[in-house]
């Protein structure tokens, strides 16, 4: 296990007990950079989970009320384990419960559910459009988060994205030379 | 007799396209004998993924009945194998520490590859990376390296086998096919409001995901009359 996952995980753990939302928001944008640079596929659930919980912290009123504050313990010793696994170095076991992480956040979620988008579904949208800002391809993105293009388009067609890296060639320039191509048709 | 002219299609633009309702401008088009082609890879990004999503299904509706229409043409590559070559080409051309920067996908990687088999040099897409790795790699480099603030090593051999086999490409956005719609009077049906069609048509494409800007759609209004 390289030391990048390692020290993810402990600074997870310590953002989870700490309930620190900027902590975690970090995490998740550090696991989104691991994805394309280290080119791992083991960042794509810490990232899930941290954003997650990042939101799930912003609110009280998900994380102190009902089954979600029941829940708590039981996520405390789910990452009392991740501790235990990432000491011993043993991926698998991280992976795994790290995953059933995300699937009892996903069951407690759609017991009150608000939106038709569910948080883990945001974090694979949040996750993946960061990558195609970073420079990944928009196919190369959806895959790598496991969503459809067209999610990905949709939301960064509303950020400043194309604004802020710009085109080598202006529009007009392209349109010249598309005209030269299609121009003569009747 | 006007001669038929080809362009290849990435699945974003078709998205853009019929997601702002200028399915006809593709009719159009192909009216004015141009084909529009796809790969298998982008018709199932397109139509038969979208197809199993409910907030998907309609888009990809009416990407199919352009399909079925004849207005868009389906190929498949030649050689499979292929594909898996050209994307370890792309793929091993940045890298971070050592380790290649995973750029592209089976998708656009297929559009190459069809590019190439069917001596295409024209091709619609909306998206960012691939259009800047033809153009301009070494803007996509000062990209990542501006992003993630490290080193980006390039593999030059990688990179002047790609630039060799795809640089020639001409890569276009569906806002210029737009622009060249209206230049060949197909907003012409809305008489005296047909500029401000397009000029929300390009608005429109752009929250839709196509890679502009404000300032390119602002600058390139002021040159139409």
């Amino acid at each position: 296990m390289s030391h990048v996952v390692k020290n993810t995980i402990r600074k997870l753990v310590l953002a989870y007990k700490t309930k620190d939302v900027r902590g975690l928001k970090n995490i998740n944008h550090d696991c989104t950079m691991a994805m394309v640079l280290q080119n791992d596929p083991e960042f794509l659930n810490i990232g899930i989970l941290s954003y997650m919980f990042s939101k799930i912290f912003a609110k009280p009123k998900f994380w102190k009320q009902g089954k979600m504050s029941q829940a708590m313990n039981q996520f405390r010793n789910y990452m009392d384990k991740l501790t235990i696994y990432s000491k011993r170095d043993d991926s698998l076991s991280i992976d795994r419960t790290v995953k059933a992480m995300i699937t009892l956040l996903e069951t407690l979620e759609s017991q009150d559910k608000k939106y038709i988008r569910s948080l883990e579904d945001s974090a694979r949208l949040k996750m993946g459009s960061r990558l195609y800002a970073q420079g990944l391809s928009l196919g190369s993105a959806s895959h790598k988060v496991n969503i459809n293009k067209k999610e990905i388009i949709e939301f960064v067609g509303k950020t400043m994205m194309a604004d802020r890296v710009p085109s080598k060639k202006q529009m007009t320039e392209r349109v010249e030379e598309l005209n030269d191509y299609l121009g003569d048709l009747q | 007799m006007t001669e038929i002219k080809t362009m290849l299609c990435d699945a974003g633009t078709l998205i853009a396209l019929t997601e702002t309702c200028h399915c006809d401008l593709l009719r159009f088009f192909k009216k004015k004998k141009v084909n529009f082609i796809i790969s298998d890879k982008v018709k199932y990004e397109c139509v038969d993924h979208p197809l199993n999503i409910k907030k998907y299904a309609l888009q990809a509706l009416r990407i199919n009945k352009l399909i079925e229409e004849k207005v868009i043409k389906v190929i498949s590559i030649k050689n499979p194998d292929e594909a898996n070559e050209v994307m370890s080409l792309t793929n091993k051309i940045f890298y971070s520490k050592s380790k290649p920067i995973h750029l592209i996908d089976s998708g656009e990687t297929e559009l190459l590859i069809l590019a190439k088999e069917l001596g295409i040099d024209h091709l619609l897409i909306d998206e960012r990376t691939t259009r800047t790795l033809i153009e301009s790699p070494e803007t996509l480099k000062e990209h990542f390296e501006r992003e993630f603030k490290t080193h980006i090593a390039t593999k030059e051999v990688n990179l002047n086998k790609f630039k060799d086999d795809y640089g020639n490409i001409k890569v276009y956005r569906s806002c210029e096919l737009l622009a060249i719609g209206y230049k060949l009077k197909y907003f012409d049906k809305f008489h005296a409001d047909k500029k401000k069609y397009l000029e929300a048509s390009l608005y429109n494409l752009k929250y839709n995901g196509c890679a502009i800007s404000f300032n390119e759609i602002k600058q390139y209004l002021r040159t139409v009359d």
